[in-house]
């Protein structure tokens, strides 16, 4: 008895509840599996196609993705010969470790999260970061000159965004006074969401949140009738499913970050259901959900831009875009705005 | 028209006909057909449709056919010249009109690759049609038998 | 270990974006430098293989190249065959000739938008182009009764009537047709994204495009007015009333515009085609007298021209003729070598995707790795047509 009240006080405790199931890898893998099948469903919806269909046909084919990663695992893994084999077999776990990682700093209510620190709205960008140079590495250790291409390409868009990215962040982080993404979550129970309060910071971010995870019409990294399927064209089974979801664990992560710094975190949820430390996290996925759910819209409406082009309208317009929510912010706090 | 273009080309042709309407036939001599390109391409004549080579054995001779109209001129437009040479079926060697009339590049070089006719002055060198590893005459000659698989071969 | 500043990309025939064809890239980090395109991966050898069939044999022969826009093909050696033979069709099967041919154009052009779409990511286009082609080719199965090679233009009229019911579904294809062009700008020709990609991408520069030799929608598009259905109008083309699409600008978003505004222009033909087609036998009647009795009495009743074997041991008198269509990638160009037997002594055929090959150089020399998809879907090249 012990030792079972010992095991379930360790699963339900945060620091192994949220990376590990909700909203962590578990949670992780039933998202890219609906989001995916919804990226295709609504796709095939505007292209007038069906989609997935067969595979479980009375939920409309939404098991699908599991059919495919079950086909990913018995994939016969295929190292190229002149291939760095290290860094071939270890760039996409260690990336998809990076994209994953910084969901522990997500927090699912007030008293409920995994890292109990003033600077979790730093976590996840400074993590994020370290996740195009395995990129890179993939791409190099290819040997195939499509590949190394495609992870140069992944590198440029990385100083596209990343500025950008950061800027966005510190508006925030100014109108807010405040670097924990608990309190962040907080101050905007009033009803005044971080949207509405810096509008600039929010579609900056947003738009920088599409570069990084490669969704049209920035989807340069991956641009499949340029550059094949840009650094992951070598890799097969589920070295292949790794690197691409990879992307999507991205999205995942960003769009709650999103969801709690820009759409008011669990508000507004009133009284008894934000007793339980675990509903108001299922009201942040759901905003989250939503969030991802226009992202992977998009596929069906833009073709992709060139390496160039994303690079000036990461540079010129989003940096200035989002250097102007910065001074938004100063001068919201400036006339005396108080927040929260 | 023909009577414009025999006055142009002077001596260099050996006959310029209307065949049909909108058809000219200009035969000249092999040596003079750059120079025929040049005044022909003076007059207005700006691109080339087809260079055909045609396989005549038994009068061992090999039929280059240039077909040449005009693009920016509409009233040339609807003439197509076909200015006919020949050249020796052993030793198949004309000047390259690609200087003159550009777009004869690789219609010249599918000639090459599939009659054998050398082009003199034609920069890009190499098959074109035909893979790289074929071994075996020009195909579009007369003594290139197509071999049925199975039946032949 | 030497050091080199330029990446040789061989973007082979195993690539998504490069179709049956090589192109080796030299690239300079993101810029070509050097640029070669390497046809011939899909030759058929169709000029040699004619001169072995006899000529009824080389009209499904000649549709295969170029399969999505095999009427204009069908069509142009017809008339050659026609000319060699001193022959004309009637004028009903003229005009039935030119719906045929307009179905096809719309047809092939759908797909070349579509192939362009997914080449610069839109997959939506290509999904809706693909789609949207149905309805043409459901017409014409009605009218030739298959999808995609007809075989339909026969030396002397066309095989099959019109069918009942025909002017009602084509005018419904039209009206539809009308409507998804709207969508069609809206989302992919008039998207920012699309414009960013295409415009002043690849630009053909208008006496360039005369002296290189480009046909078709490219060489409009780059402000040279030349169709051959008004510089040498054939079929029911000299009383029909259609404009020539020319733009100015020569870049890839132009060669787009005229593909999609060609498409209007065709629905306008088609539509006057159906009003105007006069009556009349679609078949030439000094050959309907060489049937035997009991086939023309099926093709009376029936209205469907079987090739009875008569025709197989066609016999041309001797002689030369040449004839030019303009097809929907561009000017199609046939010469017929007849020495009196029953096979051609010199079939010749250039093709327009033969004579675009060129324009690749031009257009993309100094232009970035990701122009080569977007110039390479506005030129429209067709591999299996180039090659032949």
């Amino acid at each position: 008895m012990d030792i079972i009240q010992f095991l379930l006080d360790l699963l339900f405790s945060e620091a192994v509840f949220v990376p590990l199931i909700f909203p962590g890898l578990l949670t992780l893998t039933v998202v890219i599996v609906v989001i995916i099948w919804f990226e295709r469903k609504l796709a095939a919806k505007v292209q007038l196609r069906y989609g997935p269909l067969y595979v479980f046909k009375p939920l409309g084919g939404i098991v699908q993705l599991v059919a495919d990663l079950v086909k990913f695992l018995f994939a016969e893994l295929i190292v190229p010969k002149g291939a760095d084999k290290r860094a071939f077999l270890l760039s996409p776990v260690i990336l998809f470790t990076f994209s994953v990682a910084p969901v522990v700093a997500i927090p699912l209510s007030s008293g409920y999260a995994a890292v109990k620190s003033d600077l979790t709205l730093l976590i996840v960008p400074a993590l994020l970061t370290l996740a195009p140079i395995f990129v890179l590495i993939l791409g190099w250790s290819s040997d195939n000159k499509f590949s190394f291409i495609g992870g140069l390409r992944e590198g440029y868009m990385m100083m596209a965004y990343e500025t950008t990215m950061f800027v966005a962040v510190l508006a925030m982080a100014v109108t807010y006074s405040s670097l924990s993404l608990i309190d962040i979550a907080g101050k905007q129970s009033n009803g005044l969401w971080g949207i509405v309060l810096n509008p600039l910071a929010a579609f900056a971010f947003f738009v920088a949140m599409l570069m990084t995870t490669a969704r049209f019409p920035f989807d340069v990294t991956e641009a499949e009738s340029e550059i094949v399927i840009g650094p992951y064209t070598e890799y097969s089974g589920i070295y292949f499913g790794l690197c691409l979801g990879a992307s999507y664990a991205k999205l995942y992560v960003l769009s709650l970050f999103f969801a709690v710094v820009f759409l008011g975190g669990w508000n507004p949820l009133i009284w008894p259901l934000n007793l339980n430390p675990i509903l108001p996290g299922v009201a942040v996925l759901v905003k989250a959900f939503l969030v991802m759910l226009f992202c992977v819209f998009l596929r069906s409406v833009y073709p992709r831009f060139r390496i160039d082009q994303a690079l000036q309208l990461g540079w010129h317009k989003l940096l200035a875009l989002s250097v102007a929510s910065v001074v938004l912010a100063l001068v919201l706090i400036g006339l005396g705005f108080e927040v929260g | 028209m023909a009577g414009s273009i025999s006055e142009k080309l002077g001596d260099l042709a050996t006959q310029v006909s209307a065949v049909s309407p909108g058809r000219l036939l200009i035969t000249v001599d092999a040596s003079n057909i750059v120079e025929t390109a040049r005044r022909l391409h003076e007059m207005g004549f700006d691109h080339v449709k087809s260079v055909t080579g045609t396989d005549y054995p038994d009068e061992n001779r090999l039929e280059v056919v240039y077909h040449v109209s005009s693009f920016e001129n509409l009233d040339l437009a609807a003439f197509v010249l076909q200015i006919k040479t020949s050249v020796n079926r052993f030793d198949p060697n004309l000047p390259s009109v690609t200087g003159i009339w550009p777009s004869a590049e690789y219609l010249e070089r599918e000639a090459s690759d599939l009659l054998g006719i050398r082009f003199e002055g034609l920069s890009a060198k190499g098959r074109l049609l035909l893979p790289e590893t074929f071994a075996g005459g020009p195909p579009l000659r007369k003594d290139f038998k197509i071999r049925t698989e199975g039946i032949d071969a | 270990m030497s050091e080199e500043r330029f990446l040789e990309l061989l973007i082979g025939p195993q690539h998504p974006g490069s179709g049956h064809m090589k192109i080796t890239a030299e690239m300079d980090g993101d810029i070509i430098v050097g640029f070669e395109p390497n046809i011939g991966y899909v030759h058929r050898a169709v000029e040699k293989i004619a001169e072995t069939k006899t000529y009824m044999q080389i009209i499904p022969l000649v549709e295969r190249p170029a399969l999505p826009d095999t009427a204009n093909h069908n069509l142009g050696y017809t008339l050659a065959l026609e000319k060699l033979l001193g022959i004309e069709a009637p004028p009903r099967a003229q005009y039935l000739r030119t719906l045929l041919a307009e179905i096809n154009r719309i047809h092939s052009h759908l797909y070349g938008i579509g192939i362009h779409g997914i080449f610069i990511g839109s997959s939506t286009m290509f999904m809706w182009a693909f789609a949207d082609r149905e309805p043409w080719m459901e017409l014409a199965q009605q009218l030739t009764g298959a999808r995609l090679t007809y075989s339909y233009m026969i030396p002397g009229g066309v095989r099959r009537n019109l069918p009942e019911g025909f002017k009602d579904n084509a005018l419904k294809a039209t009206r539809y047709m009308e409507r998804r062009l709207k969508d069609y700008d809206k989302l992919f020709v008039h998207n920012p994204v699309t414009v960013a990609r295409l415009r002043d991408v690849g630009i053909l520069k208008k006496n360039l495009a005369a002296r290189i030799g480009v046909v078709g929608p490219t060489l409009r598009a780059s402000g040279i007015s030349y169709d051959v259905r008004k510089i040498e109008p054939y079929c029911a083309y000299p009383h029909l009333d259609f404009d020539v699409v020319v733009r100015e600008e020569g870049d890839s978003h132009a060669r787009l515009l005229v593909r999609v505004e060609e498409i209007l222009q065709s629905i306008r033909i088609i539509r006057q085609v159906l009003d105007e087609v006069p009556d009349g036998p679609v078949f030439l009647e000094s050959y309907i007298k060489l049937l035997s009795p009991k086939i023309r009495e099926e093709a009376e009743k029936t209205q469907i021209m079987r090739f009875p074997a008569t025709f197989a041991a066609l016999k041309p008198p001797k002689g030369e003729a040449t004839s030019r269509v303009e097809a929907a990638r561009g000017e199609v160009f046939y010469y017929i070598v007849s020495d009196g037997s029953p096979q051609p002594y010199r079939f010749r055929m250039v093709t327009p995707s033969f004579r675009n090959v060129v324009a690749f150089k031009y257009a993309l020399l100094g232009r970035r790795l990701a122009d080569i998809p977007a110039v390479y879907g506005s030129l429209d090249y067709f591999p299996p047509e180039a090659d032949r």
